[in-house]
């Protein structure tokens, strides 16, 4: 299980790493941007993708959208974790096939609860 | 600067002659009463001149001049930015310190639990007399290692967390610096408020929301009681508002 964890701050990069690491996923990578992001996703395999939505260069909104649109990325779930709370934002997030949404600040427990519950769904 | 009156100017030469006339004549009171007229037509003068060309541009000016607001745009505002930019930076290291002390110190409690849970199976089956002499030995040996361990183990999860503990003193420090931003921040506010009268321009009602708020484009954390927007309160609404939606 290969996941990829983008933020541009890097201390919730690792916070989320750590808590991963405790969940047993210790095969993560980063990626500060979703322009980073992406061409580490097209060239590499990865089964999961956590990220932030408030990102300078590509927002985690339009990282999800590129992924859903291209054949090779569309597959992989995607784990918004994030300040941005507003309803409308959560409904756009869900409409452009996010498969979870955490908001910040959160809990391990939580974040746990619903990397869980995403793959639950994609075994079923 | 505008033009005096021609009756001002003839008046003031007039009473310039008789206080020279009084003068010479030592006619002191006179010359008092010359003098005080003399006075009184120079201030009115002067207030003419400096309000009578007095346009919004000029009174703007005047205040740009006097408020120091040539001062804020030099260097005021470049200051502030980067002692924000050294919040980040402090806040940065603070929250990199703390991580380094919990990621080292992670495995340390790991690994007391899982001993200490083994340690107390095998007790357990002391207690219940299920252990043989062997078994006795073995639990003993282990028991000596874990004792010893543990202290070691105890006090680096003591020193972990006392660097934990001094990490958060930067709340004290950045908490000054974004004060001081906050005092220049209210002084732009206040200069840019009084322009605004000067120019006449009306100020707007700030109750509205920003433009930008009503959009869905990332604009960072909400603040309570500055940020007025349609959002969740927590975790919850989020699940509950995903699984009104099918997810």
């Amino acid at each position: 299980m290969k996941i990829l964890v983008v933020d541009d701050f890097s201390t919730m990069r690792r916070i989320i790493k750590n808590l991963l690491r405790e969940l047993g996923f210790t095969n993560t990578q980063e990626a500060d941007d979703g322009t980073t992001a992406l061409p580490m996703l097209q060239s590499g395999r990865f089964d999961f993708v956590v990220t932030d939505w408030n990102m300078p260069g590509m927002q985690g909104l339009d990282l999800l959208k590129a992924m859903r649109a291209d054949d090779a990325l569309k597959h992989i779930p995607v784990l918004m974790v994030t300040a941005e709370s507003k309803r409308d934002q959560i409904i756009e997030a869900a409409q452009a096939g996010v498969n979870g949404y955490v908001v910040k600040p959160f809990t391990a427990v939580t974040l746990e609860e619903k990397i869980n519950k995403i793959f639950e769904r994609l075994a079923a | 600067m505008g033009e005096l009156a021609q009756s001002i100017i003839d008046e003031r030469l007039e009473l310039a002659r008789a206080l020279v006339a009084s003068l010479e004549a030592g006619r002191e009171s006179d010359a008092a009463e010359t003098f005080a007229s003399l006075h009184a037509i120079h201030e009115d003068a002067r207030q003419q001149v400096s309000h009578s060309g007095d346009q919004p541009h000029d009174r703007i000016r005047r205040f740009l001049e006097d408020s120091h607001l040539a001062d804020i745009a030099a260097s005021d505002m470049k200051d502030a930015a980067e002692r924000l930019t050294h919040v980040i930076r402090m806040t940065d290291d603070a929250a990199s310190t703390t991580l380094a002390a919990v990621e080292g110190v992670m495995p340390v409690a790991g690994v007391l639990h899982e001993h200490s849970s083994q340690l107390a199976d095998c007790w357990e089956r002391f207690r219940a007399r299920e252990l043989d002499v062997h078994d006795f030995r073995q639990l003993s040996t282990r028991l000596d290692a874990f004792l010893r361990d543990t202290q070691a183990n105890a006090g680096q999860l003591h020193d972990q967390l006392s660097k934990v503990l001094l990490a958060q003193e930067y709340q004290d420090l950045t908490g000054q610096i974004l004060q001081r931003v906050i005092e220049l921040v209210r002084e732009v506010e206040g200069k840019l408020e009084h322009l605004m009268n000067l120019a006449g321009a009306r100020p707007s009602r700030n109750d509205k929301q920003s433009p930008e708020l009503l959009d869905t484009h990332a604009q960072g954390p909400i603040v309570p009681g500055v940020d007025r927007v349609d959002s969740v309160a927590g975790q919850d609404e989020v699940d509950d508002l995903l699984s009104s939606l099918g997810i």
